[in-house]
């Protein structure tokens, strides 16, 4: 009895054609419980859901790349971090941050001015392919000649600064593979 | 030529189904809007949520003494039990309320508009207002908003406006979505 149990199940007597058959069936069975457990993950291609999540990634990063070196000062080294922040960004904002930053520069030595900027919140208020907008909340530490004489604070617990907060909506577009920063604008 | 026996018939029939309920079990989850992990990544779901948020947080917000009960039921209609009752250590005492009403004491919220060159909208929708989202699945939803509140009362010549954000819980119940949480800076 068992002996033709074992032999039923060797597929002893089957064709060739039919043990390739069967093969191939036991192979689509298993992917397709792989798909029903693992749904598109599994699948060996990028599925649309899939892009749009990696888009929104790259939005983020490059919108917290840009909003930092845009917060980001220090009289002592401007050039570096003006390069850094055109280097980041495209269209009519590089257009405009060119266009101030001999007067930005400027403004920060005079000032003796140095700025921290973190981020807090980046959200995605509407994606494209080629263009997205985004929600940035940032808070920033700024000391000049004016903030010397400041004593910390709970709320801002930097003796000598001032604590700033941001909300920021950023206009993030695509260059080629890249996504730049292409409008800022803080909201009052 | 020799006829295929009765097992490669049906070992083939088994193959065909098979094959196709892959292709269609494949073609369904690349054309699904969820991605794995659960977020959604349609563009009108993602609206639709945003709207809501903005909706369900300007009501949260907004407080006129003249009608505080009428505002309150408004705001809890549209909070879960927990954020109801985080809403209810944030209210004025009732005592003090009727001194309010008389003084015609008023907060009120608005998503502020996406652009300076948009004027406030009666309506929020993400095309206008400074609404997004940190997160969305279909039952969770986290997202962030400008708000500009506003207080006034009478006998006073200068109104209040307090720029600020909030980070709100949406969750879905029974097909509605309900504040769950709000976290101001």
């Amino acid at each position: 009895m068992a002996g033709e149990l074992l032999k039923r199940a060797s597929l002893a007597g089957w064709s060739r054609p039919e043990k390739a058959i069967a093969a191939a069936i036991v192979l689509v069975t298993a992917a397709i419980v792989a798909v029903l457990v693992g749904g598109a993950r599994v699948l060996p291609w990028q599925t649309g859901a899939e892009v749009r999540i990696d888009r929104q990634d790259q939005v983020r990063s490059a919108a917290t790349a840009g909003v930092l070196a845009f917060l980001d000062v220090d009289y002592h080294d401007m050039e570096a971090r003006m390069k850094r922040v055109q280097a980041l960004s495209t269209g009519t904002f590089k257009k405009e941050y060119a266009s101030t930053a001999v007067d930005l520069k400027a403004a920060a030595e005079q000032a003796q001015a140095v700025s921290v900027g973190t981020v807090k919140h980046v959200a995605i208020n509407r994606l494209t392919a080629q263009q997205a907008i985004v929600l940035v909340t940032a808070s920033n530490v700024v000391s000049n000649s004016d903030t010397a004489a400041t004593k910390a604070t709970t709320e801002c617990p930097h003796a000598g600064a001032r604590c700033d907060q941001y909300r920021f909506v950023v206009t993030v577009s695509r260059v080629g593979s890249r996504w730049l920063l292409s409008d800022l604008a803080g909201v009052s | 030529m020799t006829r295929p026996g009765p097992r490669l018939v049906v070992l083939s029939s088994v193959l065909v189904v098979a094959v196709a309920t892959l292709g269609l079990l494949g073609w369904r989850a690349a054309r699904d809007d969820v991605a794995p992990g659960g977020q959604l990544t349609s563009s009108g779901q993602r609206a639709s949520i945003m709207a809501e948020a903005a909706r369900v947080t300007t009501l949260a917000m907004s407080w006129r003494a003249a009608s505080s009960d009428a505002d309150i039921a408004a705001a809890k209609a549209v909070m879960t039990k927990r954020m109801a009752a985080a809403y209810d250590a944030t209210l004025p005492e009732a005592g003090g309320r009727a001194a309010q009403a008389k003084q015609k004491v008023a907060v009120t919220a608005v998503v502020a508009p996406l652009t300076s060159a948009t004027s406030q909208p009666e309506t929020c929708t993400p095309q206008l207002c400074s609404v997004a989202l940190l997160s969305a699945s279909a039952e969770r939803a986290v997202a962030l908003l400008f708000v500009n509140q506003t207080a006034s009362a009478t006998g006073t010549t200068n109104t209040v406006v307090s720029p600020t954000w909030e980070i709100v819980t949406l969750v879905k119940r029974h097909g509605d979505w309900l504040l769950d949480e709000m976290v101001a800076p």
